[in-house]
């Protein structure tokens, strides 16, 4: 009993000795998407306010956009992630709940009876009073309490997990928005790329058109070039629509309001990644730093937790601790008392097997993650070793040979060796060399996210689902050519 | 009295006669051959012909002579093949293949009688051979790889031997991968005089070889797989403005003794200022009776031709292919036609694309040369322009197989003399008075064509009545069809 009472007395004294952060751990958030973010992580609500969030929207709104106030602009204007930061504190809500010692439950009994009828010797009835009684009880579920340091463990890992998972979300949002906004500037590109192939086969249908007109060639060779400048106006409008899918797609995912997709900005050019090597991967980092390895290794933790007490309670189910004060006859009464199942015909071993076989399946569904995590990684800094010496190669070689080429060409044509569609094709194929450069840089920068995402803790699903995306438009690109 | 077989036989003789063209002056009627001997041979011998006694030497321009010795009675000849960087023109350079470091090879000269040895060297990468084009000669001399001998292998020296029964214009080449090797330049010429004069002797004798090459704008090497789309076309493996002016003083009989080993052209050689008579092919003498005065010669693609003129009109004289694309270099030849395009939009329209971009040809080529020479209009490093070079009045729109012909009073040396300075004046600008003189008006000016297509009188329109004015009417130029 004292024992007993000893044990109670410090789980008392634990429970309240939890420290359930107060911000439901945003801080500790920001702390850890401070990597993946060039901007701090913002609260809309709480850590900055509604109106202050729109000013400073608009006004990166009002500049050409860049990849740090794509990411700002995203953790100010997700509705989604701030859905997730409630989803945080609801959490936390469940984190103080489970926290808190389990409340006794207490039976009051209160007896006033009518009395009772004695008949005696003369064949009278009697009543006899019965005085005003009661008892009362206090109840207590015994495991909870001498489970509960395990349950406060399982509550902290499944907090933790809930922030994991909201750390991730950050990420995950803040690299969509990245790649989509890779996307849009080369979207953006292209368009400019495509307007010159376009005034280029102009050129040569009016060339043609003056020919024609001079009565130097046939209708048909007028007619072939503007079918080819038809074609290219075409792909110029596909282009141009390509440009303002991605445009709204990067709105999109930024979380703006689709009416403020027009205003977005964008100037300049996709930058040629430096010459600098790339560091070696930094696998262990990588593991260490990945939140759905934590997210999964908290969750492990409290099922580890949970399963003492769900061990217990399939073997015996609950186990109620009663103690009850009764007065009765003026007198007082003290009674105590245990209940619990008779395992009779119930052991609880399929219960337990199952919990181990959970607990079994969660450990190697860690640790298949860690085998994906380091295989992604791996293929991803490849991936982007490879885009980024086939950009340097386009950089370095492809596009001064282009130039010089066309160069050539000029020369030639003015040493009379080709004529004016000659030249102009050689202006399209050079156009064409740029294009392929553009998806290069694309290529190059879209990889460079997704690594960047992997190393910061992201999903190497998601990080490979974007990088295979990227090699299928690749390959559908390259068809096209 | 013939019996009827001499008949048949003399008969026979005649139509092959005929047949020819009746081109045969000695031997034909003889039986014998059609070449030209100016003495016996069978049986003589003769000492070598020495230059300056039996012979005035050829010049060849841009070229030379092939020096010889004299060794027991024989002269000897030394050609080495090699690959030499020619030079067409300043500004167009080529590792060509070549003799004695020279492209085309010195001319080889002789004298009807003259016994030669000739050694051939090879130093360039492949075999090769020399076949003696035109001369009579033993067939083991004839230098056809394979057939008459095998070919002289790299680092070997052959020797041929012979002696020349003839005189006359030839011409000597490789006759190993003909395609491959004459394409790289592996040509010279053979002069050979005769032992007796029965005509005047030429004060002045030029060899000129015609030939053609392919040369890719840039390039430094003829392609010799190019079939027919030739770009660089050359006197002596020279184009203009790369040629020497031919100069001879007024009054000297002059002579061009002009081969053709171009690989798939021939070539309307065509002289201004002067008709000549083309008095000997590489076949031998074209008898007096059968020279006519012409002012262009076809030099078919393997034969020479021999003309020969006095000197009498003192200037300077175009001497060209008359193909017209043969007095072009380097054009290409799938270009759109430009002629009588507006340039101005489309300069405009290509602005923003090729900045360095100017509409050309749509006035004709003539301007490309000044383009080029002025530096505004960059062409490919180690090529030339199209067209010609600055000429004295204006610039030259002629490139490629051309020279000058220039003949001056009284000089007595043949180095180019400079532009000739005409006394008797050169075309100008018409003077307003002399446009009223004659009642030009160069505004309404057309020439009719009437119904039947001819060019008929036209009454002048304003004022077409000769009148007090002295104005001529036009007449017609010629018969109306009725």
């Amino acid at each position: 009993m004292k024992r007993l009472a000893a044990y109670m007395l410090s789980a008392v004294l634990l429970a309240s000795c939890v420290n359930v952060p107060k911000d439901a751990g945003f801080s500790e958030l920001a702390e850890l998407t401070a990597p993946m973010l060039s901007a701090p992580a913002e609260w809309v609500g709480e850590t900055i306010s509604e109106q202050s969030a729109n000013d400073r929207i608009s006004a990166l709104l009002s500049s050409p956009l860049t990849e740090a106030s794509v990411a700002e602009i995203t953790v100010l204007a997700n509705k989604d992630l701030r859905a997730t930061l409630y989803g945080l504190k609801a959490a936390r809500g469940d984190y103080v709940d489970d926290a808190s010692l389990p409340n006794p439950f207490i039976t009051a009994l209160f007896i006033d009876s009518p009395g009772e009828s004695e008949e005696d010797c003369f064949g009278n009835l009697t009543k006899t009073d019965i005085p005003i009684g009661g008892s009362i009880g206090i109840g207590y579920e015994i495991l909870d309490l001498l489970f509960f340091p395990r349950t406060l463990k399982a509550a902290k890992a499944e907090f933790n997990a809930a922030k994991y998972g909201s750390v991730r979300q950050f990420a995950d949002y803040a690299y969509k928005a990245r790649l989509a906004f890779y996307q849009a500037m080369a979207a953006k590109q292209m368009v400019g790329l495509a307007e010159q192939s376009y005034k280029a086969t102009e050129a040569s249908a009016y060339s043609a058109q003056a020919l024609y007109d001079a009565g130097n060639i046939p209708m048909l060779n007028v007619n072939r070039e503007k079918l080819f400048a038809a074609q290219m106006e075409a792909q110029l409008i596909q282009a141009k629509r390509h440009q303002k899918m991605a445009e709204r797609r990067l709105a999109q995912a930024m979380g703006l309001h689709p009416e403020k997709a027009g205003s977005i900005k964008l100037e300049g050019r996709l930058r040629t990644p430096d010459r600098n090597e790339l560091d070696p991967l930094p696998i262990q980092g990588v593991m260490d730093r990945n939140l759905e390895l934590k997210h999964r290794g908290a969750l492990i933790q409290a099922a580890g937790a949970r399963m003492g007490l769900s061990d217990v309670m399939s073997f015996v189910g609950d186990v109620e601790g009663e103690f009850e004060v009764e007065r009765h006859d003026g007198k007082y009464e003290y009674e105590a008392g245990i209940g619990f199942e008779l395992p009779i015909f119930n052991f609880g071993q399929g219960k337990r097997e199952a919990n181990r076989a959970r607990m079994e399946m969660m450990a190697q569904r860690y640790e298949a993650a860690m085998y994906s995590l380091n295989a992604t990684s791996r293929i991803l800094y490849d991936e982007l070793s490879a885009a980024r010496e086939n950009v340097l190669l386009q950089r370095k070689k492809v596009l001064p040979l282009s130039n010089k080429v066309l160069q050539g060409m000029q020369l030639d044509y003015n040493a009379m060796q080709i004529g004016v569609f000659d030249l102009l094709a050689a202006k399209r194929e050079q156009l064409a060399i740029g294009i392929a450069y553009i998806e290069s840089v694309e290529d190059y920068w879209r990889t460079r996210a997704a690594y960047e995402y992997l190393l910061a803790g992201g999903s190497p699903e998601i990080a490979m689902t974007s990088a295979a995306s990227m090699s299928a438009g690749q390959s559908a690109s390259e068809g096209d050519h | 009295m013939p019996s009827r077989r001499d008949t048949l036989k003399i008969a026979g003789l005649t139509a092959g006669a005929v047949a020819l063209g009746g081109a045969s002056r000695t031997g034909a009627h003889k039986g014998e051959h059609l070449h030209s001997e100016s003495v016996p041979h069978k049986g003589h011998s003769y000492a070598p012909g020495q230059p300056g006694v039996d012979y005035k030497p050829v010049v060849t321009p841009d070229g030379s002579t092939l020096p010889f010795k004299v060794v027991g009675g024989v002269k000897v000849f030394h050609l080495t093949a090699e690959e030499v960087e020619h030079e067409f023109a300043p500004g167009l350079k080529a590792f060509c293949w070549g003799y004695n470091g020279q492209v085309h090879g010195p001319t080889i000269e002789c004298v009807e009688g003259d016994k030669v040895r000739i050694y051939v060297t090879n130093k360039l990468v492949a075999p090769t051979t020399i076949h003696w084009h035109g001369v009579i000669l033993n067939s083991g001399m004839d230098g056809v790889g394979g057939l008459n001998q095998r070919a002289i292998k790299p680092g070997e020296t052959f020797v041929y031997e012979w002696t020349f029964v003839q005189h006359g214009t030839f011409m000597y080449h490789s006759h190993h991968d003909e395609m491959t090797q004459m394409a790289m330049g592996l040509m010279g010429m053979i002069v050979v005089h005769p032992r007796k004069r029965t005509e005047p002797m030429p004060d002045r004798e030029f060899a000129m070889m015609l030939g053609t090459w392919a040369i890719r704008p840039g390039a430094k090497r003829p392609d010799p797989n190019v079939m027919s789309d030739f770009n660089v076309l050359t006197i002596n493996a020279k184009t203009y403005p790369g040629t020497s002016p031919l100069v001879a003083r007024t009054g000297q009989r002059v002579r061009f003794r002009i081969g053709n080993l171009s690989a798939m052209d021939h070539h309307p050689f065509h002289l201004h200022g002067y008709a000549f008579e083309e008095v000997m092919t590489d076949g031998g003498v074209i008898p007096k009776s059968a020279r006519r005065p012409e002012t262009t010669v076809l030099v078919p693609t393997g034969t020479t031709r021999t003309v020969e003129l006095v000197a009498h009109n003192p200037g300077d004289w175009a001497m060209h292919c008359h193909m017209t694309h043969h007095v072009m270099t380097q054009m290409g030849h799938d270009i759109p036609n430009m002629v009588g395009v507006d340039p101005k939009d489309l300069d405009g329209q290509m602005a923003s694309l090729l900045p360095h971009y100017m509409t050309m040809g749509h006035d004709g080529m003539g301007e490309m040369g000044i383009h080029v020479e002025s530096g505004h209009m960059k062409v490919p490093e180690n090529s030339l322009p199209m067209v010609g070079a600055q000429g004295p009045h204006d610039y030259i729109t002629m490139g490629g197989m051309f020279t000058i012909f220039k003949v001056r009073d009284g000089i007595t040396s043949f180095e180019d003399p400079g532009w000739y300075d005409d006394p008797l004046g050169m075309a100008r600008p018409a003077t307003e008075a002399e446009l009223s003189r004659d009642g030009i008006n160069p505004d309404t000016m057309h020439m009719p064509v009437n119904s039947h297509g001819s060019g008929t009188s036209y009454g002048s329109g304003h004022s077409g009545h000769s009148g007090p004015s002295g104005r001529g009417e036009w007449h017609k130029g010629g018969h109306d069809g009725h």
